[in-house]
């Protein structure tokens, strides 16, 4: 069983500098949390560089050595980059280190040329003398898919299914290959060979023999008929082959355009929306210069409102005594006629002399509290007076009401640009990555047109594989027929019944590698099916689902309780179906290793989240997953896990190419 | 004592004056002087003597006391005693200013309404 004890990378992708990752030497899970653009497609790309000096991304191998270099690390001047992965395989340390240096005398790398690629492994502290043999004991590359896989291309295992695509037949040689079927085909070529050697014995010793050099004539003839078709039939192959792996490029570009057409799409209706809303946003700041400009009179008001009401209270005690007064002087007035006339003007009769003398003794009384106001408050009143009138004119109608409406639209607003443009960045770059998109639609038709120019050639090599195949199977029934009569006839030599004998045995060895393989490939099936059914039914939470059903391509189909196959599955029942077929294939793999998936939740609701979570430490004994926040709930990772879940990290993002690889 | 014709707010408050306009809020420097002015009010009158103030310098942007006209009744309101209405102005526009930065840096941009209240 192969694990990979950590991964070191250094100044590559958006991880700046030097950082670890530590897996430990157990078994179980850890994960890695990212958001989009955090990195976690690199790091996956990261162990496939390492094992392999390739860098994927997506469907494209990325072939610009200056795309790889940290962003960052290259202003600093550094433009070195290197990963080294630590593994563990059968008991023994491998030290993988890939790097990429720049070469001597040259200051400022600008294209591939000017770097050097290094590869060093150290198995238990030694250099083994073929590393590349060494690694591909252990992981070979054609099998990867199993090992390393993006969540998003899971969809392709659905091809499976379906006969004869291009993309169903690559993913079938490699599920033989990881399963072990190649030891078998190769075995059987080989005695093939070798038969095919003894039939030459056997044809000249044959020619030496009176008895049977006619038949040896013929059988020469009928061989050389043989070796010609063969060859043909080799031709044929090679075309059918090479016809495929075209239909697959097309075939994939066209999804790819189809896709390209879907984000460029998706970037103009983003485009559009952002431009609305970028409206809106200035016409509310519009709105709210608008409001700014007098709310001050506002503010100000709160606190002038405040002094308003101590003006007009002491203002109103200064009245109040002001008018008492005025009252008492009208009093005093009236009382000091009724002394000078001795009259009452109220009651219009005369007064006494000793009514008189009384309010005499009145008027020469100290005034009290009807004496008035002074000169200074009177002063003081009349300020106040004038400050209140001031007041009064300064206070606003407005509030902050339309204020607070518009700041509170504009901060969800804003908002919502942040994230679209956000969006709009991730599309763009993806766009990026195709390159140029100004001809789409040229490229588009010509590629529909190789389509089926490809389509047509398969056919017609079709035809001409099985009409070569016809006519080696009858020159196969002559030389049978004729190496029958040799036999016969020439009993009596010894030479030519030895020869006779090797071509049986051997015959006999190359049918029992050809009956092999096919019993072989039937047990391999029976126990895929069993054990991908057996991950499936923990996974799935449908119960009428009961098992999985599979073809000669290793393609799964669901089986519905009542024994009838689903013929339309969903697409996240899809994805079920291929994380089934990978555990599957691990269990019955002669090569173990670990699974590092990225993303592989996209499609699942929460129940097949967490079923798959917790299936996960079935499907293989170091697992590595790769998530965004919220693709699976983190408690409920870590319940499901317990004890299986070894770490978890999180990739944070402190820049546009700074991403630090932090334990959780 | 004289008044003054035309002022300059110090550095340090005219850098909270342009990120009050840089938000977009506030059509100009004059917008967001006011409002800090009224903020200055609002929050710190009766505590805050606008009359023994000391602006710490004069490198921020130039201003027309014309430009503040509207503010001087209310100084003279708020402060009957003065005959210098645009010094005040001028105190307790540094002095808002000064003290909303004080909030910017705290907690980052506030929402103007939050200001008001």
């Amino acid at each position: 069983m192969l694990k990979f004890t950590s991964m070191t990378i250094n100044n590559f992708g958006p991880y700046e500098g030097e950082q670890t990752i530590d897996f430990g030497d157990g078994d179980g899970v850890t994960l890695i949390w990212g958001d989009n653009g955090h990195g976690k497609t690199t790091l996956l790309n990261l162990f496939r560089y390492a094992l392999f000096g390739r860098f994927q991304y997506r469907h494209e191998t990325v072939d610009d050595i200056l795309k790889l270099v940290n962003r960052e690390g290259m202003k600093a001047g550094k433009y070195d980059f290197k990963v080294l992965l630590k593994m563990l395989h059968d008991g023994k340390r491998y030290e993988l280190t890939r790097q990429y240096s720049v070469r001597p005398g040259v200051s400022v790398p600008t294209r591939n040329d000017d770097y050097v690629q290094d590869v060093f492994l150290k198995v238990d502290g030694h250099f083994p003398p073929n590393k590349e043999h060494e690694l591909a004991m252990i992981m070979p590359e054609e099998v990867s898919r199993f090992f390393l896989f993006d969540g998003e291309l899971l969809q392709e295992y659905e091809e499976l299914v379906k006969d004869e695509t291009s993309v169903g037949d690559k993913i079938k040689k490699s599920i033989e290959s990881i399963l072990g079927v190649p030891i078998l085909t190769n075995a059987a070529g080989d005695t093939n060979f070798v038969l095919g050697e003894y039939r030459k014995e056997q044809t000249k010793a044959a020619q030496a023999n009176k008895q049977t050099e006619k038949y040896a004539a013929q059988i020469e003839s009928e061989a050389a008929k043989k070796e010609e078709q063969t060859k043909e039939l080799e031709r044929l192959q090679t075309a059918y082959d090479e016809a495929q792996d075209l239909r697959a490029k097309f075939e994939d570009e066209g999804k790819q355009n189809e896709h390209l057409r879907e984000l460029i799409q998706n970037m103009e209706h983003l485009e559009s929306d952002i431009a609305a809303k970028e409206a809106t946003r200035d016409g509310l700041l519009q709105s709210i210069v608008v409001a700014t400009r007098d709310v001050w009179r506002y503010v100000i008001g709160k606190r002038t409102t405040e002094i308003l009401a101590d003006v007009k209270s002491e203002l109103s005690t200064l009245q109040e005594r002001h008018n008492t007064h005025e009252s008492a002087t009208r009093l005093m007035s009236y009382i000091q006629h009724i002394v000078d006339t001795h009259h009452c003007e109220c009651c219009n009769q005369d007064v006494d002399e000793a009514h008189v003398s009384a309010l005499k003794k009145r008027l020469d009384e100290e005034p009290g509290e009807f004496g008035g106001l002074s000169v200074e408050e009177k002063e003081r009143m009349k300020h106040l007076q004038i400050r209140q009138a001031s007041l009064e004119s300064m206070s606003s109608a407005s509030d902050t009401q339309v204020l607070k409406i518009y700041e509170d639209q504009l901060a969800d607003l804003l908002v919502q640009i942040d994230d679209a443009k956000g969006q709009l960045k991730d599309l763009r770059d993806e766009i990026s990555r195709y390159g140029n998109v100004s001809d789409l639609t040229a490229a588009a038709k010509e590629n529909a047109q190789n389509l089926a120019k490809c389509y047509a050639k398969i056919e017609n090599l079709k035809e001409g594989i099985q009409a070569t195949k016809d006519k080696i199977k009858e020159a196969d029934i002559a030389l049978a027929s004729l190496e029958e009569k040799v036999r016969k006839a020439g009993t009596s030599d010894a030479d030519l019944n030895l020869a006779v004998k090797k071509v049986e045995i051997c015959a006999a060895l190359h049918q029992l590698f050809t009956d092999g393989i096919a019993a072989y490939r039937d047990k391999l099936k029976t126990e895929v099916e069993r054990d991908a059914t057996e991950l499936f039914c923990n996974i799935s939470s449908d119960s009428d689902y009961t098992a999985l059903k599979i073809n000669d391509n290793y393609g799964l189909s669901i089986q519905h309780r009542s024994g009838e196959i689903i013929p339309f599955r969903s697409a996240g029942f899809e994805h079920i179906v291929a994380l089934s077929l990978i555990g599957a294939l691990h269990k019955n793999a002669p090569l173990s290793g670990p699974i590092i998936m990225d993303s592989p939740f996209g499609r699942l609701d929460p129940t097949h989240k967490k079923n798959i979570t917790k299936a996960l430490p079935l499907m293989s004994d170091q697992i590595i997953l790769l998530a965004y926040t919220d693709e699976i709930d983190a408690q409920t990772a870590r319940q499901v896990l317990g004890n299986t879940l070894k770490k978890e990290y999180r990739l944070r993002k402190y820049g546009s190419f700074h991403t630090a690889i932090e334990l959780q | 004592m004289n008044d003054i014709t035309n002022f300059r707010l110090s550095k340090a408050a005219n850098d909270v004056a342009d990120r009050l306009v840089a938000t977009g809020k506030f059509d100009h420097g004059t917008s967001a002087a006011k409002f800090a002015f009224a903020y200055a009010v609002k929050n710190f009158y009766g505590k805050f003597d606008p009359a023994t103030y000391a602006v710490s310098d004069s490198n921020g942007s130039n201003y027309s006391v014309g430009s503040f006209d509207d503010l001087a009744p209310y100084v003279k309101v708020l402060y009957p005693d003065t005959d210098t209405p645009y010094i005040y102005v001028r105190a307790l526009i540094v002095f808002g200013l000064i003290e909303i930065g004080k909030v910017i840096d705290a907690g980052g941009m506030p929402k103007i309404y939050l200001l008001c209240e």
